[in-house]
């Protein structure tokens, strides 16, 4: 049955001016950053967690194009009257941080499953394939007994603006305060160019290039926002709260249809998830050397043959599907506009396994294109990744939104990604996939036949990771207005 | 003769308070080695179900098992195999079992029957599974020893299928597998589908002196001409299309086809020439024809077993309907008697159909379309206006008119039942939602898992009935529609299946041995059959919301996998045959055993050879 995307022509346009900057954009213009983890001392009066919370509220970045931003493509122009250390700041909160900064269990257990056990638990760790070095007992941070309350995100063009902020929160005494240095950079560390391909979301406003730069067409809102229709136009489960914990009304009424996910009514309820997001972190560090000797492995003068296999685009970014030749192109084809069924069905250009056809499959999910799009687009993120470098520790920082973890997130890392159904059995992506219970083989399709690259190594470490609750500013606004004395029960 | 896949669902009722010593009973390692040497037995599943929905409920220990061939010979090697590790489970429970007849009576007593079956690989049994995937295995290596780099794909090839040791695999491998030789039958069924509905036709036109003429004459033979060649046509054609189209024909085909119904034509006029004494003779003889049909049909293919409803009783259609229209036909004379006789028959004919002839048989979308359009065009025949004004169309369209206007009555009633008898499933309790983890957390990836729902039907007459007319109808729409290797688009799935079982059949249990984890399984679920599961489910307690029985409901994925999470029942223990291929990894495995096989291959398949390995 063809689950035909409906029209979505009414679809209402996203208030901009209540989401966190993040959901809107990369920030490409502000290629420093900073990951900020932070641990709540156990002495934490929420008192003072609130009012240091109301202090930062005006600098929390929202997606609205402000006077001096334009914005284009999704990317937010810098404006060069504005000083260098300008900073975009965003915050998310882990499920135990909304534990101790007050929210009831009445509002705690609308939230998923998923969300509640966290990455670093054992159910994840079974579904994601992080097992053996990847398995959460070996990380750096995020493990059970170390997991982060709340995140903040800061970006700026100049690293001088981030020392202050840093101050700031130091002043606050919240607790335990860690940090990365991250930065948006063309190249990734295996020398890819990365953050070509991220979904469109659908806006009156979209431009046709925007558009002409998406085969899949706009993706609704509701993928990656709650509160808005999402591919089947039906509004995303989203977390609620009493309607007497928000005495000042800053959240909307949840809709009947939002029932929660353990099925109470919505009736006395508000909204708390409305311009919200589920924001999904993991460092994972990548052994260059490794990967540069293994490709060096299978010939020299094919090395950049075969990584552009295992990618599934060229370095410079062009996609094999639209590269007909085996050597590498003159010219980088930037282009994100192409389909695998017709010319790539079977694999012959990019491979069935490789890396960017696992984590987007497009249209070769089923013989009826329509119908692979329409499954395709129900498993899409938001990519927000950004490179670190750490003393010798080099890697990426994988960060995405999605409103819906388990069918989003963790459905492409376990069956795209981890899944055999795209290559031979016992194959996992040859980058990203687990080696644990794989072969560690990837399959190079092409005429006369198939060739094969053996014994991947682990090309990536996962180092820590958590998921967080990316709020919208009314529910930061409700955060910090929580009265005491509705303080958790547990 | 072939193989079918068959399978045993028993409840064992165990003794009050002895659950968690059965489950500690289960030796898992010592009950895979012993498994593993029945060589019939694709999967089998133990589990503890309440028998109620009360606080503290009596246990079945559950007994699922897909396997090849008769289900005595498959519960003798039981015995034979894995009796020492069976036999501690059993007594903990308290079941006895001393010996293999005991044993077997135990079993066939408590199996609760096939229910609403699916089967991934119609005639695939295990042997076969082994074998070719051994043969992929011996033809990679024979590629990597005859690849030179500046050989051609088609020298590759020939060499791959020449070399002696894939060879010797080839041999083990049946030249033929079970579902080509079953699928031989298909134009013959076909074909006897529409010459007996152009005989019943003729007659039912003929008898009636209202019409008799020259013009209906002419009338019948352009309908019959059109119902005899729509077969023939879809039959011969060859369309991937899975909309109803007309699929690209080969000259030659056509020609034949023209022919053939020419001859027939002529035959059936010849016929009708004869004049209308000879009628009661049409109506013998197609009695005769039926009944011969379902014996040969009921020979073809194993006895059904557990006959756990009545539809699913051969007898009843190899006694009591033929009894039934000779009756009528005894009992009274004139339209009536020929309305009435028609219809059962046709009803006849379209349950023998979804019943017995379909699922053994992987229809390809060309028959399946073909003998739909057959029937279709058979129930619009009272619609032609020389025959309208029989008694018989009259009673066709009261009939009709009935049927919709109980169908829609029930549904209306149905649609407002559903905001009555809706209601919003409990929270959680903790300790269940944890357990709801644990269960999500033995779903690991990369294998194969076990899914035991267990639901309750709402009460009241209505829904008895709908989940029960629903049920019917996925069987027969799966049998017209044919399932090789997919039910409704899942691909997934090796065997499924759905078993009214308890007190009063009052719970539905669903059974499924399927590939990759819990979450996307369900997501393939909501994608690809969320009205047919919603059809099936909203008639039970707790399912999300729907409405018109079919919809809403699973398409709100969330609560519906919240449904699905607070329905479902741990395995305790699962054994596979082959845990590490999924359905589309064997069929691939299948498809290169039949290529190699062939004496020659064109462009197209030396490419797929060698895309395959």
């Amino acid at each position: 049955m063809n689950m035909q995307s409906k029209n979505h022509a009414t679809t209402p346009e996203v208030n901009w001016r209540d989401v966190q900057g993040l959901l809107r954009t990369g920030y490409g213009p502000f290629t420093k950053s900073l990951f900020i983890r932070v641990r709540f001392r156990k002495d934490l009066s929420l008192l003072s967690f609130r009012q240091w919370l109301k202090s930062l509220l005006p600098d929390v970045h929202t997606g609205t194009p402000a006077s001096d931003l334009q914005i284009s493509h999704g990317e937010i122009i810098a404006d060069s009257s504005e000083p260098n250390t300008a900073l975009r700041l965003n915050i998310a909160f882990t499920y135990t941080g909304l534990k101790h900064i007050g929210l009831t269990s009445n509002a705690l257990h609308t939230f998923p499953l998923e969300f509640v056990d966290g990455i670093g638990s054992e159910r994840s760790a079974k579904m994601l394939g992080d097992e053996g070095k990847n398995h959460y007992s070996q990380w750096q941070w995020g493990k059970p007994e170390d997991i982060p309350d709340l995140v903040l995100l800061a970006f700026s063009r100049s690293e001088d603006a981030f020392q202050p902020l840093l101050d700031s929160i130091e002043r606050a005494e919240l607790g335990k305060v860690e940090s990365l240095a991250t930065c948006l950079s063309e190249l990734e560390h295996f020398r890819f160019r990365d953050g070509l391909s991220n979904p469109l979301i659908r806006s009156a406003n979209n431009s046709p290039e925007a558009l002409a730069r998406n085969p899949e067409g706009a993706i609704a809102p509701g993928e990656f926002i709650f509160g808005y229709g999402d591919q089947r136009g039906l509004l995303p489960v989203s977390p609620t709260t009493t309607r007497a914990s928000d005495s000042q009304n800053l959240l909307s009424r949840a809709q009947p249809e939002q029932d929660g996910p353990n099925g109470e009514f919505t009736l006395d309820r508000n909204d708390l998830g409305r311009n919200g997001s589920f924001l999904v972190v993991r460092q994972l560090e990548q052994d260059v050397e490794g990967f540069d000797a293994y490709i060096n492995g299978y010939g020299e003068d094919k090395a950049e043959y075969h990584a552009a296999k295992i990618m599934g685009r060229w370095r410079d970014g062009t996609p094999l599907t639209l590269s007909a030749g085996d050597t590498v192109p003159t010219q980088p084809n930037l282009s994100n506009h192409f389909h695998y069924q017709g010319a790539d069905v079977h694999g012959n250009r990019c491979p069935m396994g490789a890396h960017i056809r696992r984590s987007n499959p497009r249209d070769s999910m089923h013989k009826d294109a329509n119908v692979s799009w329409d499954i395709a687009n129900r498993h899409r993120i938001l990519r927000r990744g950004r490179i670190y470098t750490e003393e010798k520790h080099r890697g990426l920082l994988f960060m995405c939104l999605n409103v819906n973890i388990a069918r989003q997130f963790e459905h492409i890392q376990s069956n795209w990604i981890n899944g055999t159904r795209f290559a031979n059995e016992n194959e996992t992506d040859p980058i990203a996939g687990t080696r644990v219970g794989s072969d560690g083989n990837f399959t190079i399709q092409r005429a006369p036949h198939n060739a094969q690259l053996g014994k991947l190594p682990d090309f990536v470490h996962l180092r820590g990771g958590a998921y967080f609750f990316l709020p919208s500013i009314s529910a930061l606004q409700y955060f910090a207005n929580l009265t005491s004395t509705s303080s958790n029960s547990d | 003769m072939t193989i079918k896949q068959s399978c045993i669902n028993v409840l064992l009722p165990i003794a009050t308070g002895k659950g968690d010593e059965v489950s500690n009973a289960i030796d898992m390692q010592a009950l895979d080695f012993a498994l593993a040497s029945i060589q019939t037995l694709h999967f089998l599943a133990l589990a503890l179900l309440p028998q109620d929905n009360s606080e503290n409920p009596k246990q079945w220990l559950m007994i699922e098992a897909n396997f090849d061939g008769q289900r005595e010979d498959f519960l003798e090697q039981l015995w034979a195999r894995a009796r020492e590790q069976l036999s501690p489970i059993l007594n903990v429970g308290e079941i006895g079992s001393s010996d293999l007849a005991a044993f077997v009576e135990l079993f066939k007593d408590c199996d609760q029957g096939q229910g609403i079956n699916h089967t991934a690989l119609p005639g695939m049994d295990l042997s076969s599974i082994r074998r070719s995937v051994e043969l992929y295995k011996t033809a990679q290596v024979a590629r990597a020893k005859h690849f030179s780099p500046t050989s051609s794909a088609s020298a590759l090839c020939d060499a791959i299928a020449q070399d002696q040791n894939v060879k010797e695999a080839l041999l083990q491998v049946p030249s033929r597998w079970p579902e080509d030789s079953l699928k031989q039958w298909h134009p013959v069924i076909a074909m006897s589908f529409s010459f007996i509905l152009s005989f019943t036709l003729l007659a039912a036109t003929g008898i009636s002196p209202l019409v008799y003429g020259e013009f209906s004459l002419a009338l019948n033979m352009v309908l019959c001409t059109i119902l005899f060649l729509a077969p023939t046509l879809f039959l011969s054609g060859k369309s991937t299309s899975t909309s109803f189209s007309i699929p690209k024909l080969a000259p030659s085909r056509v020609v034949r086809a023209i022919l053939a119904t020419l001859i027939t034509a002529l035959c059936l006029y010849a016929f009708h020439r004869l004049n209308s004494w000879l009628v009661p003779f049409y109506v013998l003889g197609f009695d005769l024809l039926f009944i011969l049909l379902i014996f040969v049909l009921l020979n073809s293919v194993p006895a059904t077993q557990g006959l756990e409803n009545f539809l699913a009783k051969p007898i009843i259609y190899c006694v009591l309907f033929p009894l039934a229209i000779l009756a009528i036909s005894c009992l009274f004379t004139g339209p009536i008697a020929f309305a009435a006789h028609l219809w059962l028959a046709t009803l006849l004919m379209l349950m023998c159909f979804a019943l017995f002839i379909a699922p053994p048989l992987p229809l390809e979308p060309i028959d399946r379309h073909g003998l739909l359009g057959g029937v279709i065009v058979y129930l619009l025949l009272p619609f032609n206006p020389s025959v309208l004004f029989q008694n018989f169309a009259v009673g066709a369209v009261i009939l009709i008119i009935c049927v919709l206007a109980a169908a829609i009555y029930a549904l209306c009633r149905l649609q407002q039942q559903e905001n009555l008898d809706y209601e919003s499933p409990p929270l959680w309790e903790t300790s269940t939602k944890r357990s709801a983890i644990t269960l999500m957390e033995a779903q690991h990836c990369r294998r194969q898992n076990h899914l035991i729902s267990i639901t309750h039907v709402k009460p009241g007459r209505l829904r008895w009935f709908s989940i029960r007319i629903v049920l019917f109808f996925v069987k027969a729409a799966r049998a017209l529609q044919g399932t090789r290797g997919e039910l409704s688009g899942i691909v997934t799935i090796h065997f499924a299946r759905w078993i009214l079982i308890g007190e009063n059949k009052s719970q539905l249990l669903f059974l499924s041995n399927y590939g990759g984890n819990w979450g996307s399984y369900l997501d393939e679920f909501i994608d690809h059959a969320s009205e047919g599961l919603t059809s099936i489910w909203s008639n039970t307690i707790g399912f999300p919301r729907s409405s018109w029985l079919s919809y809403g409901g699973a398409a709100n994925a969330q609560r519906f996998k919240l449904f699905a999470r607070r329905s479902q029942w741990p395995t305790l223990y699962h054994y596979s045959a082959y845990p590490e291929f999924t359905v589309d990894q064997i069929e691939k495995y299948v498809r290169l055993n039949t290529l190699l096989a062939k004496q020659q291959r064109n462009r197209n398949e030396i490419e797929e050879v060698l895309r395959l390995l």
